[in-house]
């Protein structure tokens, strides 16, 4: 039906195909080790106090745009003063190597570095705004911290990764944090408080909570409320007892899980009420709060067992019951 | 004989056609797929892990894990669950009613204690027999159920589990140190769009010997059988499933390894009973309730294999799994059917239902078709002994090079396999056609017949078989 010479002609050429893309994977793999070998070889090279300046330039980028590693740094350095004008060029193109010469620019100190970042961020692809963000996460400078929290205001990139990366860093940023708890943005609000939680001893930190309890925005406010459980503030009981009675379930979740970080004895009987919300959620939170609260709580969820809502008789003998087991669960202590 | 001749020669023709279509489409979705390696390669050059790992800001996660009679892995995989290197998370194991030792084990490698619990039901599920909780391990609870299947033990999970995010696994499976780093990075990237996350699971014989000791997946298993199915998951993995990710019509998130949104479980009504497994019903469901609201949302399949597996070691047990795979496509195809080439449901109705029906549903009718006009093209003498081989050996290769191209992204991706084992994969793909895909055929064949009798059952394939200890 089909000349035996057209099936042999295509069982060739798909061989061929075979055989080039297998030799491909082995290839790129076979590569992709040597140039992690070589550049984790060349970065300790460095670390240990190695002169980069009679490397050659291809041996320089190829250290300086790999892992972060110590010793990199200074590979980056020898090759932005080598090559900075043409690592600007790639920096300010559209090309693929746009990030790579940026993370070199900046891993190498450039003055040119955070404000080719800022330029980039608005024009360039999410890929590479991505990258702008990790770039800047590796570098613990105010350049970078401003930049983090330009990105986060803008919300140019996910805010939730931007706030991963600028969550190591929240103690020394934590002025502009508790400036931004005021944006007219209610997520950017939210994201500063939940950043302050790194920083609760700082000044002004839990003036920034109390004032975002009274926010318009329910999740600010259980971000607020999360905010004072982590100042471990005694003297912050009232505004946690006004959360308890929030509108929004949420807000009255992380309020109760709140009262239990400060260990607002006082407030057990409020916490013990929340047993018989309607919120799951709020159940839940009460319920882990009245065990951390230790013997007030036992007391208010004793009183619970009376209580006409069979949702509350039932969460207050499981925690009448787990306290006659151990003292306290190990994962809610601390 | 001429009109034999004729009806060989249609049905030559037809088989032709149809391998074209297929292996074009698959050719396209490879196409895809290499476009969402790479541009979540580009990414992950400057992505750090460890920023993740360190951050109080990640979502926790509620892993769901059903067993049933597990009782020679249910120790080592529930280990694994609980040396994922992620900062907030819970484990809660369902036994279902299992009727070997696997309470035992848990009870006794996990030094179980009884506990009061009042939990929500939120979704109907089988009675609970009694909750534990370890006094290691703070972070596992263990339930015991009366025995309901899969779906419904996953339910009785939801019922319990506290956190916003769910991943239900295997009982079998041994999960990777970063999966849940992996999984959740992606849906931290917008967790209000990404409702699923899906990722590639490694087979082996044993899985908890398949882990080194940085906890990643490392070495593959020596027998064929078992790198058969290797490569198997590989092509539908890394060939269809990131392709489908790119258009987003990623229609099948593995039971193995499910991460999903609770309120996104919880809106559509949990977990379903009626359908034999519910990994690929419940994805269909999600496609078929935002797409049909309007709403803006998206599964996504990682590029990182996220665990290992158990794969069955005989034939016969092996038939008896893809036999039931069978049944549960076409299952929820036909139930599904209805989002096919509607312009509501946009490329899950344009693209991903119709590729799954000619990649799986129909395709074990025309391998079998092909196999017999091949046969008697050769028997009447309509093709030569020669063409007949030469025809093999073409659809051989072209198996070869969807293996090679499924390598060529899985270690793109993960690196972790060494050279000797990327060579042994890509030398077994061309094999594939005459050692394994009969078995596959058989198979499918098999479930397409009990499916058309109704059959609903499980038919759970034996473990395999492990030394003494």
């Amino acid at each position: 039906m089909v000349p035996t010479a057209v099936i042999l002609g295509a069982t060739v050429a798909l061989l061929m195909l075979w055989l080039a893309l297998a030799a491909w994977v082995v290839g790129s793999r076979l590569r992709h080790d040597r140039l992690l070998r070589l550049r984790r070889r060349d970065a300790g090279l460095l670390a240990a106090g190695g002169d980069p300046t009679q490397w050659s330039r291809r041996r320089l980028w190829r250290t300086a745009d790999g892992e972060w590693l110590p010793g990199v740094a200074e590979a980056a350095r020898e090759l932005v003063s080598r090559e900075g004008r043409r690592l600007r060029r790639h920096a300010t193109g559209h090309s693929e190597r746009k990030s790579h010469a940026l993370r070199v620019l900046t891993r190498g100190g450039s003055p040119f570095a955070f404000r080719l970042l800022r330029s980039s961020l608005e024009t360039a692809p999410a890929d590479v705004r991505a990258a702008i963000v990790a770039i800047a996460a590796e570098q613990q400078t105010p350049a970078a911290d401003d930049l983090l929290l330009q990105i986060l205001i803008d919300g140019s990139h996910p805010r939730s990764r931007t706030a991963t990366d600028l969550a190591p860093r929240a103690r020394r940023i934590a002025p502009s944090l508790i400036d931004l708890a005021d944006h007219p943005e209610p997520e950017v609000r939210y994201w500063a408080l939940m950043l302050l939680r790194g920083a609760p001893a700082k000044p002004g930190v839990k003036a920034a909570g109390v004032r975002c309890s009274a926010d318009p925005s329910g999740t600010v406010r259980s971000a607020a409320g999360r905010l004072l459980g982590a100042t471990r503030a005694t003297d912050v009981e009232h505004v946690l007892q006004a959360l308890l009675a929030d509108e929004v379930f949420f807000v009255r979740s992380h309020a109760a899980r709140a009262v239990g970080e400060i260990g607002a004895d006082d407030l057990a009987d409020d916490v013990a009420a929340l047993l018989a919300d309607t919120s799951w959620w709020v159940r839940a939170a009460a319920k882990e709060t009245l065990f951390l609260l230790g013997e007030s709580g036992l007391e208010a969820a004793t009183e619970m067992l009376q209580d006409v809502d069979g949702f509350a008789r039932d969460s207050a003998r499981e925690v009448v019951s787990a306290f006659r087991r151990e003292t306290r669960p190990v994962e809610l202590v601390g | 004989m001429s009109i034999v001749r004729d009806v060989l020669q249609w049905t030559v023709i037809v088989c032709l056609a149809y391998v074209v279509v297929v292996y074009g489409a698959y050719g396209l979705m490879i196409s895809y797929s290499m476009i969402e390696e790479r541009l979540r390669r580009r990414r992950r050059i400057f992505e750090s892990l460890d920023r993740v790992r360190e951050s109080s800001l990640t979502i926790p996660v509620s892993i769901i894990a059903p067993v049933y009679n597990e009782a020679p892995v249910v120790a080592a995989s529930t280990r694994s669950f609980l040396e994922i290197d992620y900062p907030e998370y819970e484990v809660i194991v369902v036994n279902d009613g299992s009727t070997d030792d696997t309470l035992a084990v848990l009870e006794q490698e996990f030094e179980l204690e009884p506990i009061e619990h009042f939990y929500r039901r939120r979704y109907e599920s089988g009675p609970i027999r009694g909750l534990y909780r370890s006094r290691t391990h703070p972070k596992l609870i263990v339930i015991d159920k009366v025995n309901g299947g899969k779906a419904d033990s996953l339910n009785c999970g939801l019922n319990l589990a506290r956190y916003r995010y769910i991943c239900g696994v295997d009982g079998d499976t041994i999960l990777s140190h970063t999966c849940l780093l992996n999984g959740m990075r992606l849906a931290l990237a917008d967790p209000q769009r990404i409702v699923g996350v899906t990722g590639h699971i490694a087979i082996s014989s044993r899985p908890e010997e398949a882990l080194a000791k940085d906890g990643e997946p490392a070495k593959l298993d020596k027998r064929p059988l078992l790198v058969f199915q290797h490569c198997d998951y590989l092509r539908s993995f890394f060939n269809n499933r990131l392709g489908w990710t790119r258009l987003n019509t990623m229609l099948c998130a593995v039971g193995a390894f499910q991460i999903w949104r609770s309120d996104v479980i919880e809106e559509i009504g949990g977990f379903s009973t009626t359908f034999t497994c519910e990994d690929i019903e419940l994805t269909f469901r999600v496609h078929e309730h935002f797409r049909r609201e309007g709403r803006d949302y998206e599964i996504v399949a990682l590029a990182d294999t996220v665990g290992v597996t158990e794969g069955p070691d005989t034939v016969r047990t092996l038939i008896a799994q893809r036999e039931r795979w069978q049944r549960v496509i076409l299952e929820t195809v036909i139930a599904y059917r209805r989002m096919m080439f509607r312009r509501r449901y946009g490329s899950v109705g344009f693209i991903g239902v119709p590729f799954f029906i000619l990649s799986e549903v129909i395709a074990p009718v025309f391998e079998l078709l092909a196999l017999l006009a091949l046969a008697t093209s050769v028997v009447v003498g309509a093709l030569d002994i020669e063409q007949a081989l030469l025809t093999m050996a073409a659809l051989a290769l072209m198996n070869g090079l969807m293996t090679s191209a499924a390598v060529l992204l899985e270690d793109r991706t993960s690196r972790v396999y060494p050279v000797s084992d990327l060579v042994r994969l890509i030398l077994l793909g061309p094999l594939d056609l005459v050692i394994y895909r009969p078995y596959l055929v058989w198979a499918r064949l098999k479930g397409t017949w009990r499916y058309l009798r109704g059959d609903q059952g499980w038919h759970k394939f034996e473990r395999n078989a492990r030394p003494a200890t």
